[in-house]
């Protein structure tokens, strides 16, 4: 495991250029974990006061003019760093962009630049279906709804009971007229 | 037609976010070859974030591109890219501390435990304090000093890779406190 304190430098000139390093590096939120580690920040810390004092200093020539003693409270307080980090990445000027990074930066850097478009390209165009498409359920032919026919008029349905009745009677009338006169005939013939 | 890269390099941020919106093909490569390098900087400077910072930078770039597309971007890109970042890592980081923290935080335990001059000695440098005042506190030079330095925090780091199992055994080999 990388331990970025074991590259603390001794000479204490050196360490504005090395915080710069780190600040523009893809290994400051390691070195943060590793300065809590040793020792978490006592006290709390006004880093936006503390920023407004160097912040044209750093944002355009870097750490090299800040005080060490004003470095040091950075050190002792690691969030800051973080707090420093964003300020200048947003901020900074032209003097950031050509601080010296790890080749190991340029590397992953340059892999970054080439995948990056690609990955966009790939995530805009909608994903093709894993298997052939699904045929769609069937759907039963719609069904015509025809309204009932009204319902047909009386006189349509059968004989009206009337004339039945009427019927059934002359039916009746006539064979006992007729059965009377089957009768008298027979007795005028004995 | 697409301008050539070299033409890129004089196109601001949001002249390349609209020709990117207009479909050149060049405007969103030049955009990542000019911010890539601070945008990994701000993913993997915040320690909550570095164990899912590959994933986190992938897919800012894609948020990126989907949101210029949309019109979502607006103000300095710079800015925007960072707030998209933030939104990422809100998805893909859990923030809470990583192994390596914990690791480090029962290593430098044991140091202080076992060792507590050279945890003290490790504090004092690596928060920058004045190499010749605690060569005098520790009344010794300046060389030595950085000698023991470089013990105390390698027996840190075996620590961590699990060669020793605390850092006392190396110290009590080591050079005299």
């Amino acid at each position: 495991m990388t331990l970025h304190l074991e590259r603390v430098p001794f000479d204490s000139a050196r360490l504005p250029a090395w915080l710069e390093r780190h600040l523009v590096g893809d290994h400051l939120g390691e070195l943060i974990e590793e300065l809590l580690a040793v020792r978490p920040p006592q006290g709390s810390f006004d880093f936006d006061r503390w920023f407004t004092a160097f912040k044209d200093q750093i944002l355009s020539a870097g750490l090299s003019r800040v005080p060490r003693k004003a470095l040091r409270q950075l050190l002792a307080h690691p969030p800051a760093l973080r707090q420093l980090q964003t300020a200048v990445l947003i901020g900074g000027g032209r003097y950031w962009d050509e601080v010296p990074r790890s080749k190991g930066f340029h590397r992953r850097l340059k892999a970054t630049c080439q995948a990056a478009p690609v990955m966009a390209a790939k995530a805009r165009t909608p994903a093709p279906p894993r298997t052939a498409p699904r045929p769609l359920p069937k759907v039963p032919e719609p069904v015509q709804l025809v309204a009932a026919p009204p319902p047909a008029p009386r006189a349509e349905r059968g004989v009206p009971v009337w004339l039945v009745v009427a019927a059934v009677a002359a039916t009746v009338a006539i064979t006992a007229v007729a059965v009377v006169a089957l009768l008298l005939v027979t007795n005028r013939g004995e | 037609m697409s301008p050539s890269p070299e033409a890129d390099e004089f196109r601001t941020d949001e002249e390349l976010a609209r020709a990117h919106q207009r479909g050149d093909t060049t405007a969103f490569a030049a955009l990542v070859q000019r911010h890539e390098g601070r945008l990994r900087a701000f993913v993997y400077g915040n320690p909550g974030w570095v164990a899912a910072g590959a994933a986190i930078v992938r897919h800012v770039w894609v948020a990126a591109d989907r949101g210029i597309r949309e019109g979502k971007c607006r103000g300095p890109f710079r800015v925007w890219l960072f707030k998209a970042a933030d939104t990422v890592a809100s998805k893909h980081a859990d923030g809470s501390a990583t192994a390596r923290s914990a690791a480090l935080a029962t290593c430098f335990g044991r140091l202080l435990k076992h060792k507590p001059k050279w945890h003290r000695l490790v504090m004092w440098v690596s928060h920058g304090l004045n190499r010749t005042a605690i060569a005098r506190r520790h009344r010794t030079t300046k060389a030595r000093l950085k000698e023991r330095y470089t013990r105390a925090v390698a027996t840190v780091r075996e620590c961590l890779s699990g060669r020793s199992d605390t850092p006392v055994d190396e110290a009590n080999r080591g050079v005299a406190q």
